[in-house]
């Protein structure tokens, strides 16, 4: 594959430097894996250890890679792993917790709460693979001798999350883990777990928190004294505090962690999401990079591999090159994941955006967009027609911004028709409203056409609004709206000689997306125009 | 006048009886108006066997072919017994899966194909021209107790029955995992005997090509590999006698397929 090169050229390229949607998280397989498992290497193991009752020191030692591996939430092998922990010691019940944990839903609270809102379902992570693992380690516990109290109460936890009860399993879930703690303060494993549970992200455009993300915080910071090189710790460190106005204190979490689990493909890819949203993109890009290659080693070696996670990190390595103004890289990252053909399930979705393919084609559309280069765009061949709803809408749109630039807005106008038309069939089609972001960006589209009707006022007012809405969106990565609005806002007003608007603008959009290459280029832009007008160099 | 009509037809319908069963079609011959199908047991009247029934005229036996799986009822009477509301399975799709562009319809002719088997030895279809060949399409990490094990249970049986000419080919859709010595392995938990049961792997391109001539679609999800499920066999002369969908048919009824005439 052509990212292959790409992802050592990158790798190369930093070698001498210092080490340094949703399908974030790899999904638990479809159905319960293969044995046998092996001991793997640099998955973290050396660093977790729940001591569980078992006659056999191989179950403990399966036991405790399975819990390394859940805490990179590598599902599969995770569930792997327990399994062959079960089967060295069939009366043992907490490889039997694990596997209740493993082969559902396991991810950060805030991805559960995006999920659910976005896709209008419950992924409780209710599966009926998981709740009997649940029971099994409760009939096992129940045993005379066979489980103490702690694994009991561990398995508690796993009960009440996986187990319908009537009440709600992440409330019970969370209740079950705090009878622990308060009982056994010292436990590092349920902290990590609450921990994971309390984050609910924090709300944009100020980074608010929300109720229980700050809490989570606070347990990851003594954890992070405790547990110094814990890879739970580390990847919920980056999980809790991605989004928050205090990202970069997860800076440490990001070298370490890709130190520690070095073998994993997301542990690999998640320090990337605090680069690429602190401003560095270098590291963002080195870190994706080196997990697309582990990864890829990984789909060539396993034929049963998925793709899913691969679109998701090389989606992200093409936002982050895009971002960072290396436009032909991001291009061709995005057009490598164009090769991989989704398959029947993944084409039968009417508005699933995450396969490979589908997050490969966004990521194109995003970095033709940041590219500007809009002849290239307007071709008709750079960007491939995917005939579905969501992106025949961002089509249409791309290719009207590409038209408004131009100043062409009869046909600009006429693109944001096609768009209307795909939104106005939307529901019919997908029985699901547009998703929130396609609206703003018709908004959006329309100060574009504004722009190139000459008018500006109307234009920039227009967009101050688009960017209002856009910076409200629920926080996502790579984000799903392609580039900042207030960039847009900033190129519009430079364009009309508006330095003030502009710089104001340019300004707000590096306070959300730190270092973004455009907005550098725009702000250098405004300070050499203005030192023009002034005949003194201005200060920024 | 309405009294008398009601009661002949209940006079005439408590003469005969109804029983639902479910078989597979071994053979229909629409000229002659008859079904030979290998049944299950039918309660409270008779074993599973293989028999030839009349079909009712209201029957399209054009629909069928041997290997479609049907639901019916034996409508029996005095004087004799037919076959009627013949239903097909209709295999259910949740989503919609594309037909492969090469693949054959029944009485088409097979073309030959090259594999390596569990052994390490090439295979050539046409090797076995003048037998019939029995295929179907497995991996061995499939952890399905009711698709691939059931497939592979179902030929063992066949296997040790030693049926005159008849020879078993199952097909791993995970060529790269499932190397000679993995099929190897899965050969003798299934105390195959390397001769008239013999497991095959090749190439991605090349199974994709054999599969996609029976029909057999298959793609990775995450841990998994999804396919869909079919049992054909060829006849003596090369040419494709009969299809199964799905693995949810009983061993028995697959050796009543290979030992009738195909």
């Amino acid at each position: 594959m052509k990212l292959a090169l790409y992802a050592i050229l990158a790798l190369s390229a930093f070698a001498q430097t210092k080490p340094s949607p949703d399908l974030c998280v790899p999904p638990p397989s479809g159905t319960a894996p293969m044995l046998p498992a092996k001991i793997m290497e640099g998955m973290g193991t050396q660093f977790v250890h729940l001591p569980i009752t078992t006659s056999n020191p191989k179950a403990q030692e399966f036991f405790d890679q399975g819990l390394a591996q859940l805490h990179s939430f590598w599902a599969l092998e995770a569930e792997r792993s327990f399994r062959q922990a079960a089967e060295l010691d069939p009366q043992a019940p907490m490889p039997w917790f694990g596997v209740a944990l493993a082969a559902a839903e396991y991810r950060p609270r805030f991805q559960i709460d995006q999920l659910s809102e976005a896709f209008g379902r419950d992924p409780r992570g209710l599966s009926s693979r998981a709740a009997e693992a649940a029971k099994r380690a409760q009939e096992l516990a129940a045993v005379d001798g066979k489980a103490t109290d702690l694994e009991k109460m561990y398995i508690a936890a796993a009960v009440a999350r996986r187990v319908p009860s009537g009440r709600d399993v992440h409330e019970a879930y969370i209740d079950a883990l705090r009878i622990l703690i308060a009982k056994y303060p010292k436990e590092i494993e349920a902290r990590t777990f609450l921990a994971l549970h309390l984050m609910r992200g924090f709300e944009l455009p100020d980074r608010t928190p929300r109720p229980g993300s700050m809490e989570a915080a606070y347990i990851l910071r003594q954890l992070m004294k405790e547990a110094p090189d814990h890879p739970g710790v580390h990847h919920y460190v980056i999980h809790g505090f991605e989004g928050s106005t205090f990202a970069k204190d997860a800076w440490h979490s990001c070298e370490r962690y890709a130190e520690v689990v070095w073998n994993i493909p997301h542990a690999l890819h998640m320090p990337g999401h605090i680069y690429s949203q602190t401003g560095k993109f270098l590291e963002g890009e080195k870190a994706f990079a080196s997990a697309a290659v582990n990864e890829m080693g990984r789909m060539k070696a396993d034929s049963l591999y998925g793709s899913s996670h691969h679109g998701h990190n090389v989606h992200y390595l093409s936002t982050t090159y895009a971002f960072d103004g290396k436009y032909d890289l991001a291009k061709d990252a995005a057009r490598s994941l164009l090769e991989i053909a989704e398959n029947p399930r993944e084409k039968a979705s009417l508005d699933a955006n995450n396969s490979a393919y589908r997050q490969g084609w966004f990521a194109l559309m995003r970095a033709l967009l940041l590219s500007e280069n809009w002849d290239e765009i307007l071709d008709g061949k750079s960007l491939p027609v995917y005939d579905r709803p969501r992106e025949n809408a961002w089509r249409h749109w791309l290719t009207g911004i590409a038209y408004a630039a131009k100043g062409d807005a009869v046909r600009a106008t006429e693109a944001a028709h096609q768009m209307d038309a795909v939104l106005k069939d939307y529901e019919n089609v997908v029985k699901r409203k547009p998703p929130v972001e396609l609206t703003i960006a018709r908004e959006e589209l329309k100060g574009h056409i504004l722009a190139a009707e000459g008018k500006t006022k109307h234009a920039l007012e227009t967009l101050e609004s688009a960017s209002r809405n856009q910076r409200k969106l629920r926080y996502s990565e790579p984000p799903y709206y392609p580039r900042p609005v207030s960039e847009a806002i900033g190129e519009t007003a430079l364009r009309a000689g508006k330095l003030p608007e502009a710089e104001s603008a340019f300004r707000v959009t590096l306070e959300d997306l730190p270092a973004s290459a455009r907005s550098v280029a725009g702000l250098a832009e405004v300070r050499k125009r203005s030192a023009k007008a002034t005949g003194a160099a201005a200060e920024f | 006048m309405r009294v008398w009509l009601l009661g002949c037809v209940a006079i005439l319908s408590g003469c005969a009886k109804h029983y639902r069963a479910e078989g597979l079609v071994l053979r229909a011959d629409p000229a002659r108006r008859t079904v030979l199908v290998s049944h299950r047991a039918i309660d409270g009247y008779m074993p599973a066997m293989a028999m030839n029934l009349p079909a009712g005229k209201r029957e399209n036996l054009s629909a069928l072919s041997p290997g479609t799986r049907i639901d019916f009822d034996l409508h029996v009477s005095k004087t004799e017994s037919t076959i009627r509301r013949i239903r097909p399975r209709a295999v259910k799709e949740e989503i919609p899966i594309p037909r492969p562009a090469n693949q054959l319809a029944i009485g088409a002719a097979v073309p030959d194909f090259t594999l390596t088997d569990q052994a390490g030895r090439t295979v050539h279809l046409s090797d076995f021209r003048g037998r019939r060949v029995a295929i179907d399409f497995i991996y061995t990490r499939c952890p399905l107790p009711d698709v691939c094990p059931r497939l592979s249970a179902n030929f063992s049986y066949v296997a040790r029955r030693a049926i005159t000419d008849v020879v078993l080919l199952s097909i791993t859709l995970d060529p790269v995992y499932d190397r000679p010595d993995v099929l190897a392995a899965y050969a003798r938990r299934y105390q195959a005997d390397g001769e008239r049961w013999r497991f095959l792997t090749g190439s991605s391109e090349q199974i994709r090509d054999v599969a996609g001539l029976f029909g057999t679609v298959y793609w990775t999800e995450e841990g998994s590999l999804s396919h869909t499920v079919a049992t054909v066999v060829i006849s003596r002369e090369g040419k494709l006698a009969a299809r199964i969908e799905g693995s949810q048919y009983r061993a028995e009824q697959l050796r009543d397929l290979l030992q009738s005439e195909l």
